[in-house]
């Protein structure tokens, strides 16, 4: 069994998904290990990750591929350890060696990571490819008064949502139609000519299916790891010049309007920031909340690592502050360990951590 | 005669065909008039039809429990594109706020499939217990019986749980029930005055051949001088996901002319539509599937099917071979059996049951668990991941545990004694389950292996008697496969167009090639 997931890899450096791993292995400096890089992929809402993702510069990357297991992520690590890539040790904290520093620094602009843009779109763009295929199918069948075709997203809010919209275009579906090709026409051409192909061939039409993912890993020669990389990029490539210029793209920015909105990741750090607008203490949101203070001190740094405005002089003292950022400067990590016992004994891990989110946020700025 | 009138009418109004298939108007009359009725039709002949038309025609709503998952969905998709829209599936891999929305309007729905895990929630039990449950549908209820193919132990809690709805009709179906099973699923279902319909399961119009084959690389030498010579739809069916991969690949590579493409459980939902829809549709011709493909796939001509690999017992082959000639056409079922695939199906027997050595560690770690003053959290993905074991082993093995009284309700409870007992239990069953899946895998390949008439040694642990056809019956009674005459459908010459092109064609230019007017 082992054997043959091995030949997957045959043409060896072309996957996309090891790339990543080398990147986010370059880009974490502290002693980590695998699982954090893991959690960052699948976008996992959880505090350690959000700002280990904003700590380390891995924005685009978070939640870009939410349907990795575990185990393929394993086998990856071990094969990437093989190849001397990476280091792991017995507590699975892992290091880039300086062959796969070699190695990145050889492939890293053909992989064109920088068009993801995860934690921006990681929650945007399913809902959007998702809309969008069931919209095309829906349109050109009724268009051609079908009305009996099964639906290619049977998710139910999916449909649920076309549905809705579908009722606002219909009696003119020749013209949407039109619009539609236009607006995706001069989208796709900015993309080079494989993707637009790769999109093209996943649309469902009348009588006319579109490619599943492993027909299309298949057509275009793309290893089948990489497959659902490929249109993760290419949606969030269309994403990001869809909101660059909505006034361009009417019809496509209008199946995203609703869905916009979202800086935080999690509900309920939302829900603590409506209460600390408010003015109500840590400890009262966490008795109104039945919530333990740990959990809202988690709240407190993913806010301020959204919101750079965020006034953190309520959680720390100037000279709290100052003297965390001298640490930072003298013993230079990122390690919350390390700092902790690089300052004095009532500051607490909580407030370290806030002056790391905003001199983050401060550094994206920058 | 009146009744028959309407019972025709209706059919013709929902569902737009004009006439019953065999055995359905004898199975909807049975319920129809309130009684319970057991149901035995062949693969392909249109069993769900029994409870779509009564669950359109009963005051209530018509409740399905169904053991798979990707059937069920299938069947909804079928019906809402078919205009029969209050038609729902609950299952387990429901979104949970999807799944709340719709318990808030159960009553809603004239039809409800069901996965047996869900039916065993009391929030759903209550729930259904409060609107007016008309029929009580169990489909695939040879699941019900320990020596039918697919003993499901969450099938023996029925008979209490339909006890709690206001006493609906019941009607039980199934492709293969051996006379056994068959008073099993009275039996268990305690309702012994069940009228039972049972039609004979033989199809004349498949023939039959199994083909001695060395090796895999002499199997995909013959596919390909089949299918460089014929186009025809197709499905071959694999033992893993990863040879239907591999060889769906393979096959490809060496077939450019034929469209091929492969189908199995761990795609996601978007792309197994996508495959099924487009060999439907008539976009491909071939598809190397595992077992996940075709059940609730209506498509009447495919013309072959093929068994890469042995299955595992005969109630599945003659399932899977039911999926051709759904249209009456002569088609073909063939099997390349090499002798030592023996030991594959062999293999999916030990996954799907825990061994002596895992059972053990289970029960350690669940002890070690009890003494932390541990329950067991998580889904059962996860705890399966937790003891080591597959997700089937997991099941069985919790199954078990609540059944020994060790595991109630997430809660580990523990006993030295009943423990001891509960562990020699186990153990026993588990022994016992692999003995009867090693006799049904015996059966198939004694079939593999049968020198004299493949018809007749197939059908006859099912029926008495089987019609046998005029000409071409087996590979045993002088069919060849070089004597194969299928249609040959004239193949369609593939133009490579640009991306600008094929969205143009998509989106606009559909408006002039056969718009109805």
């Amino acid at each position: 069994m082992k054997r043959d997931n091995i030949s997957i890899y045959k043409g060896d450096w072309k996957l996309l998904i090891e790339g990543l791993i080398l990147k986010c292995c370059e880009q974490i400096k502290a002693r980590r290990t695998t699982a954090a890089i893991f959690h960052i992929l699948t976008g996992k809402k959880s505090i350690q990750t959000v700002q280990d993702t904003h700590l380390y510069d891995l924005a685009l990357f978070y939640g870009i591929d939410k349907s990795l297991r575990k185990n393929t992520f394993h086998e990856l690590i071990r094969h990437l350890e093989q190849k001397a890539l990476i280091s792991v040790d017995e507590s699975s904290c892992f290091q880039l060696t300086s062959q796969g520093d070699r190695w990145l620094l050889e492939h890293e602009s053909r992989l064109a990571l920088n068009h993801f843009n995860g934690l921006s779109y990681h929650a945007l763009a399913p809902v959007f490819s998702e809309r969008l295929l069931l919209l095309v199918q829906i349109l050109t069948n009724s268009s051609m008064q079908n009305y009996s075709f099964i639906p290619i997203v049977d998710k139910k809010t999916v449909q649920v949502w076309v549905k809705s919209f579908y009722k606002t275009l219909k009696w003119n579906e020749t013209t949407y139609l039109h619009y539609l090709h236009d607006e995706l026409h001069t989208l796709l051409s900015m993309l080079p000519d494989k993707e637009a192909s790769i999109f093209v061939d996943r649309l469902t039409g009348y009588r006319s299916y579109g490619k599943s993912m492993q027909q299309l890993a298949y057509r275009y020669q793309i290893p089948s790891m990489d497959i659902k990389l490929v249109w993760t990029c290419i949606i969030h490539r269309m994403l990001s010049v869809i909101q660059s210029k909505p006034t361009d793209y009417q019809l496509l920015h209008a199946i995203i309007q609703d869905a916009e909105q979202r800086s935080f990741i999690t509900e309920s750090a939302k829900h603590t920031h409506h209460l600390l607008q408010r003015h109500y203490s840590v400890e009262t949101i966490a008795a109104m909340r039945k919530l333990k203070r740990n959990t809202i001190y988690d709240h407190i740094v993913e806010i301020a690592l959204v919101d750079s405005t965020f006034p953190v002089s309520s959680f720390v003292t100037d000279e709290q502050y100052n003297e965390i950022i001298e640490a930072i400067e003298r013993t230079k990590t990122y390690s919350l360990k390390q700092l902790k016992d690089a300052v004095a004994d009532e500051i607490s891990y909580f407030q370290i951590r806030l002056v790391l989110a905003t001199i983050k946020t401060k550094k994206v700025k920058s | 005669m009146i009744e028959q009138y309407t019972l025709e009418k209706s059919l013709q109004q929902h569902f737009g065909y004009s006439e019953f298939r065999i055995g359905q108007k004898e199975i909807i009359e049975e319920v129809m008039k309130g009684n319970d009725v057991l149901g035995v039709l062949p693969t392909g002949s249109g069993k769900s039809l029994c409870y779509q038309l009564p669950a359109k025609l009963l005051t209530g709503t018509t409740i399905v429990v169904s053991p798979l998952i990707s059937l069920m969905i299938d069947q909804v998709n079928q019906l809402r594109a078919n205009q029969f829209k209050s038609v729902v599936a609950l299952n387990s891999f429901m979104d949970p706020n999807e799944r709340r929305q719709v318990y808030r309007k159960l009553y809603d729905y004239d039809l409800i499939y069901v996965s047996p895990e869900l039916l065993q929630q009391e929030e759903l039990i209550m729930l259904l217990e409060n609107i007016n449950v008309c029929l009580f549908v169990i489909d695939e209820a040879h699941c019900i019986s320990q020596w039918g193919h697919e003993f499901r132990p969450d099938y023996l809690k029925l008979s209490t749980i339909i006890r709690k709805f206001n006493n609906p009709a019941i009607m039980a179906l199934s492709a293969t029930a051996t006379k056994d099973v068959q008073n099993d699923i009275v039996h268990y279902l305690e309702r012994p005055n069940m009228v039972k319909h049972i039609f004979p399961i033989d199809r004349e119009n498949i023939i039959f051949s199994v083909k001695q084959i060395n090796d895999d690389q002499e199997k995909i030498k013959l596919l390909v001088k089949l299918f460089s010579r014929y186009t025809f739809p197709a499905l071959i069916y694999f033992s893993s996901r990863q040879s239907a991969e591999v060889t769906a690949n393979l096959l490809q590579g060496k077939l450019p002319d034929q469209r091929i493409a492969f189908y199995h459980g761990g795609m996601d939902q978007m792309d197994r539509i996508a495959v099924q829809q487009q060999f439907m549709n008539g976009q491909l011709d071939i598809i190397c599937c595992t077992s996940a493909f075709g059940m609730g796939i209506n498509k009447s001509n495919i013309r072959l099917i093929v068994h890469f690999h042995l299955p595992s017992q005969l109630e599945s082959y003659i399932q899977e071979v039911g999926r051709a000639g759904r249209d009456g056409n002569p088609s073909l079922a063939l099997l390349l059996y090499t002798e030592t695939d023996a030991f594959l199906p062999k293999g999916l027997i030990k996954k799907e049951l825990p061994s002596i050595n895992q059972l053990s560690f289970v029960f350690q770690q669940l002890k070690q668990l009890y003494e932390n003053g541990q329950a067991l959290n998580g889904n059962s993905l996860e705890l399966a991941e937790m003891f080591q074991l597959s997700e089937i082993q997991w099941r069985f093995l919790h199954n078990q545990l609540e059944k020994h009284g060790m595991i109630v309700k997430n809660q580990i409870v523990y006993h030295r004694e009943r423990w001891r007992q509960g562990f020699a239990a186990i153990r026993d069953y588990i022994e016992e389950r692999v003995l009867f899946k090693d006799r049904k895998l015996a059966e198939m390949i004694g079939w593999a292996e049968e020198e004299n008439c493949l018809r007749e040694y197939l059908y006859q642990h099912f029926q008495d008697s089987f019609k046998r056809p005029a000409d071409k019956c087996c590979s045993n009674c002088g069919f060849s496969l070089s004597i194969l005459e299928p249609a040959h459908v004239p193949h369609v010459k593939r133009i490579n167009l640009s991306w600008q092109e094929k969205l143009r064609n998509l989106l606009i230019a559909g408006d002039d090639n056969g718009k109805p007017t």
